[in-house]
């Protein structure tokens, strides 16, 4: 057992020297170290100006909700924060959207509102470190082992070596092993690089859960070029001459790398043809809209369209059905109640049909992208690419999963609201008290008895500008009235955060699987091939 | 003596494994290529042709007054030589809508957007193929021209015999070169009968001047590619090197330059966010509300306005106008921003030919950024249209209150739809393309035959045993 784990040391320190002053190793990790700098500083002032604004919107949200008169006006909007990991790893964390507006009308379904950047900068694929792992240090691995054992029996070192008592097993793995151990110095210093950027020049506090995760990115990373070593292993093992060996794994490496997910997409996104256009699904989606809005049209009433001493005085309308209005007649109040109540049930349940209808459409975008995933398989690159995405947060799991609970905080929202019996009480659309004083009383007159006459006079017309002015003193007096704005404190509040290491490792547990198993029955072959080798 | 040399080296070439291999890619990426953009096209123009029918239908039956309120669409047609070079096309905005009434912001849309799911791509396109495939071909064919011939002892015996070193680098060159050319032309005859049979796309005179010249540039970024690997080969003593020098060049000019170019540009030339722009333009709907506080502005409606000959309409109608008119002018200098940013990290990434090769032939056959930058330019310049011809048409009715693209008091008389002006586009005409590919194709050149002359002097200076 001594002697064998000798044996193996010997192979692979001779690996590990014979690799290490060579012209690709050094270039590939200065190439590796610099790209890494540059990249991961422009990430971090990029996620600092992202924080930033998501800062700014956060404080904002917050103190639109200290002035809400009214819950149908209750509409908060829940923002994604940025993923700090998102600095090694872009996936599609600044490219989707970050912004959810909360409200009984809409189920959330997408994201909106985020810096996209710029829409005609296309072609420009952004470094980051994943893709240089995936691309350069990829191509490391198969540089390091194509020669592996074609070069060493080109020179006629493979007999010499196998004269000595060591097993193939133990040169292959030592081998194996002595790559591997070449291939973590590039890799643990651009991390480390990487994450010296991170800590000093972006705005981010790392905790246990982060320091998890990212290394989570780090094994996928390693299980990666392991694989890549053991493919110019396998490679070096069929072929007998280096220059062979070498086109094979360039070829290898252009499809894995560049062309299987390339292909792929492009099949998936343009050939995949979508059963329902987009559009189709809007005019659906604004039919579904157009009915809601007849239903409740069909429960108006009359108070609601005629101007008479009823209606109230005052009456602002906003986004989703918002409305606030003051200084109505308790009759009117009440009638009103009813109306509104319908209003929202049928909000409720028409956005349950809306979604539904929009889910269609998403499935159909899942599908294709199922399709791409489905044939990406064949590229180890992919799968990398997928597996750190998924460990740094920057997955489209994470945007879905973002999603789900927005979802989620609606439903709280609306129980939240009928546990404070918002439909059906006065609050959903007026912060007048119960005793409400109906602007009529204000000119000494009661509902029945006002005439068009004195509406157009008090309501209408601008005849009395101090009139006017009264009246928006006492507007202007009423909106900074505290007891006129709601307490919220009890409302349930939002908060994301990114998903915990376990919750990643089981999602992403077919993933690396697959990457492990792949690796195993790399090696193995590698194995069988170099037993029957011919050394001589 | 040179010929004898190229049959030698074609001969070697044809029957290695590498010009099958690259062969089969080859045959693979661009039958792909045919059959994708058949299909897109195909989907493209029937979703062209639904958009442009949706619009007629809201044109039709509408009063002038009505027809303020309306969007209408400039809309790009597909992109029918995407197959060559895509510059973007199928992500960009392709259509512009705007509304006369100032009240509405006028913005660039996709109508059918891109599926936000699957992962961000290259278009398989000819100038894909070549830029990330056949540069990568030309060199795995040329790596061992010099070097692999020394170590094999044959290259000593080459030049025992009475043939100059000049000759013997040219007709490798030559070889090379054909091999990579026989693997375009097969490959790109085989893309355009997919693209003709199965596609049954049929392209103009013009059109397929564009693809000629486009197949011309392809050959000259093909030698220039080969010249490299010649020269590496000629630089390095040991194949393997060679190769590994070579894909190392290949990772800078195809994965390096670009990325990094792309994110200096965020760097060095920065575009205000959309949230920057929009506070602007916020302020200036501000300042607006500043300069006409005070002044007795509003819609009473035809009737009620009619009293003092609008004089209030009148006045929003101007605010209106003038806001818009300010708050256009910073859209536009974001847009033309964001376009210069694209323009430099073109410029920066020229420094590698593959991206140099990319940028001259989007140039070329009118792609692009010059599409973009022309379909824009002629979105706007639409709304002028628009505008003259609804003033023309509002000014023969006597009872309109001709108050100028504001809704509710123009006037109410149905126009005949067809009189309407639509938005024309023509794609860049050749000429036009070849004055903005000149200098791509001049520097690429320029390359191309400094490289030549470098691996001459070099080969001359090689110690052949």
């Amino acid at each position: 057992m001594l002697t064998y784990l000798v044996m193996l040391l010997t192979v692979i320190r001779k690996e590990v020297h014979q690799n290490l002053l060579t012209f690709h190793f050094i270039i590939c990790t200065v190439v590796t170290l610099t790209l890494v700098i540059l990249a991961v500083f422009i990430a971090s002032e990029d996620y600092n100006l992202r924080l930033q604004a998501y800062q700014i919107k956060v404080r904002e949200h917050e103190n639109a909700l200290r002035h809400v008169h009214v819950y149908s006006s209750l509409q908060p909007t829940v923002l994604r924060p940025p993923e700090p990991l998102s600095i090694l790893c872009h996936g599609y964390d600044a490219k989707l959207g970050t912004e959810v507006n909360i409200n009984i009308y809409q189920v959330p379904f997408q994201a909106a509102g985020e810096r996209r950047g710029n829409e005609y900068m296309f072609v420009f694929r952004d470094l980051d470190l994943t893709v240089l792992v995936k691309v350069v240090l990829g191509l490391l691995a198969l540089l390091l082992t194509f020669d592996v054992m074609a070069g060493e029996k080109e020179e006629g070192m493979l007999r010499l070596i196998l004269s000595n008592p060591l097993s193939r097993a133990t040169l292959l793995f030592g081998k194996y092993l002595g790559g591997l151990a070449i291939l973590f110095l590039p890799l643990f210093m651009s991390l480390a690089i990487g994450l010296l950027i991170v800590l000093f020049h972006a705005n981010v506090k790392l905790i246990t859960s982060d320091w998890l995760r990212i290394g989570g990115i780090f094994v996928s990373y390693f299980i990666y070029l392991s694989l890549m070593l053991l493919v110019g292993i396998l490679i070096s093992t069929i072929t007998h001459r280096t220059s062979v060996s070498l086109v094979l794994c360039v070829f290898v490496w252009l499809l894995a790398v560049f062309i299987i997910p390339n292909s792929a997409t492009a099949f998936a996104s343009d050939v995949m043809a979508l059963e329902a256009s987009e559009q189709v699904i809007n005019d659906h989606i604004a039919q579904l809209i157009e009915e809601r809005d007849r239903l409740i049209g069909q429960q108006r009433n009359p108070f609601l369209d005629k101007v008479s001493g009823y209606f109230p005085f005052y009456n602002w309308s906003g986004d989703n059905n918002a409305i606030l209005l003051r200084y109505g007649d308790p009759q009117y109040y009440n009638i009103a109640t009813k109306y509104y109540r319908h209003q929202a049930e049928l909000g409720i349940s028409y956005a349950e049909k809306i979604f539904h209808v929009r889910q269609a459409y998403e499935w159909q975008l899942h599908h294709a992208a199922r399709l791409e995933a489905e044939v990406s398989y064949l590229s180890p690159a992919y799968i990398l690419e997928r597996l750190a995405e998924s460990f740094a947060g920057t997955s489209i799991d994470d945007y879905d999963r973002f999603l789900a609970h927005c979802r989620t905080y609606r439903n709280q929202f609306i129980t939240y609201l009928q546990s404070k019996n918002a439909f059906s009480s006065w609050r959903w659309f007026t912060d007048d008290p119960p005793d409400v004083k109906p602007w009529v009383n204000f000119f000494g007159l009661k509902p029945e008895d006002v005439t068009d006459e004195h509406v157009i006079q008090h309501v209408l017309a601008r005849v009395d500008p101090a009139m006017m002015e009264r009246w928006q003193k006492i507007i202007a007096q009423d909106n900074e009235d505290p007891t006129r704005i709601l307490d919220l404190s009890d409302m349930p509040r939002f908060s994301y955060s990114s998903p915990d290491i376990r919750e990643i490792i089981t999602r992403s547990a077919i993933d690396l699987g697959l990457m492990l198993v792949i690796n195993v029955v790399l090696f193995t072959a590698s194995f069988v091939l170099f037993v029957r080798y011919d050394v001589r | 003596m040179v010929k004898l040399i190229v049959l030698r080296e074609l001969l070697d070439q044809f029957t290695s494994l590498r010009f099958y291999l690259s062969l089969l890619l080859v045959i693979f990426l661009m039958g792909l290529c045919g059959i994708i953009h058949s299909v897109k096209y195909r989907t493209e123009v029937q979703k062209y042709r639904a958009s442009l029918t949706r619009y007629e239908q809201q044109l039709s039956g509408r009063t002038i007054d009505e027809l303020m309120t309306v969007h209408h669409l400039a809309l790009k047609p597909p992109w029918k030589l995407a197959f060559l070079a895509d510059g973007g096309q199928r992500l960009v905005p392709n259509a512009y809508a705007q509304v006369l009434d100032a009240d509405w912001t006028p913005y660039f849309y996709r109508t059918h957007s891109p599926n936000f799911r699957l992962r961000p791509f290259e278009a398989l396109d000819w100038t894909f193929i070549v830029r990330v495939v056949l540069s990568l071909v030309a060199f795995v064919f040329a790596y061992d021209a010099i070097c692999g011939e020394k170590q094999q002892g044959t290259l000593r015996l080459a030049m025992s015999y009475p043939v100059s070193r000049w000759n013997v680098l040219v007709g490798k060159f030559l070889a090379v070169w054909g091999c990579v050319g026989v693997l375009f032309i097969v490959g790109a005859l085989l893309s355009l009968i997919i693209l003709t049979t199965y596609g049954g796309i049929g392209l103009s005179g013009e059109e397929l001047r564009k693809v000629t010249i486009c197949s011309l540039l392809t050959l000259l970024a093909s030698a220039l590619f080969v010249w490299v690997g010649l020269l590496v080969s000629t630089l390095m003593h040991r194949t393997t090197t060679s190769l590994v020098v070579l894909l190392l060049v290949w990772v800078g000019f195809v994965v390096v330059v670009p990325g990094a170019s792309g994110m200096l540009a965020h760097k060095l030339k920065p575009v205000p966010t959309p949230d920057e722009v929009g506070r602007r333009i916020q302020a200036i709907s501000d300042e607006i509300m500043q300069e006409y506080k005070g002044r007795e502005s509003g819609w009473r409606g035809r009737r009620l306005g009619r009293v003092d000959n609008y004089a209030w309409e009148r006045i929003s109608a101007e605010a209106q106008n003038k806001r818009y008119a300010r708050q256009e002018r910073v859209r536009r200098k974001f847009l033309r921003q964001k376009l210069a940013q694209v323009e430099f990290v073109q410029m920066l990434s020229s420094i590698s030919p593959t991206s140099l090769f990319q940028c001259a032939s989007e140039h070329l056959i009118g792609s692009g950024l010059d599409r973009d930058r022309r379909f824009i330019e002629r979105a706007w310049a639409f709304r002028g249209v628009l505008e003259n011809y609804f003033r023309t048409v509002d000014q023969m009715d006597p009872e309109s209150p001709h108050i100028f693209f504001f809704s509710g008091y123009m006037s109410n008389k149905k126009v005949d739809v067809r009189s309407i002006p639509r938005f024309q586009f023509q794609e860049i005409p050749l000429p036009q393309c070849l004055a903005q590919a000149v200098w791509g194709i001049l520097i690429l050149g320029l390359e191309t035959a400094m490289t030549a002359i470098t691996s001459y002097v070099l080969f001359l200076r090689y110690d052949v045993r």
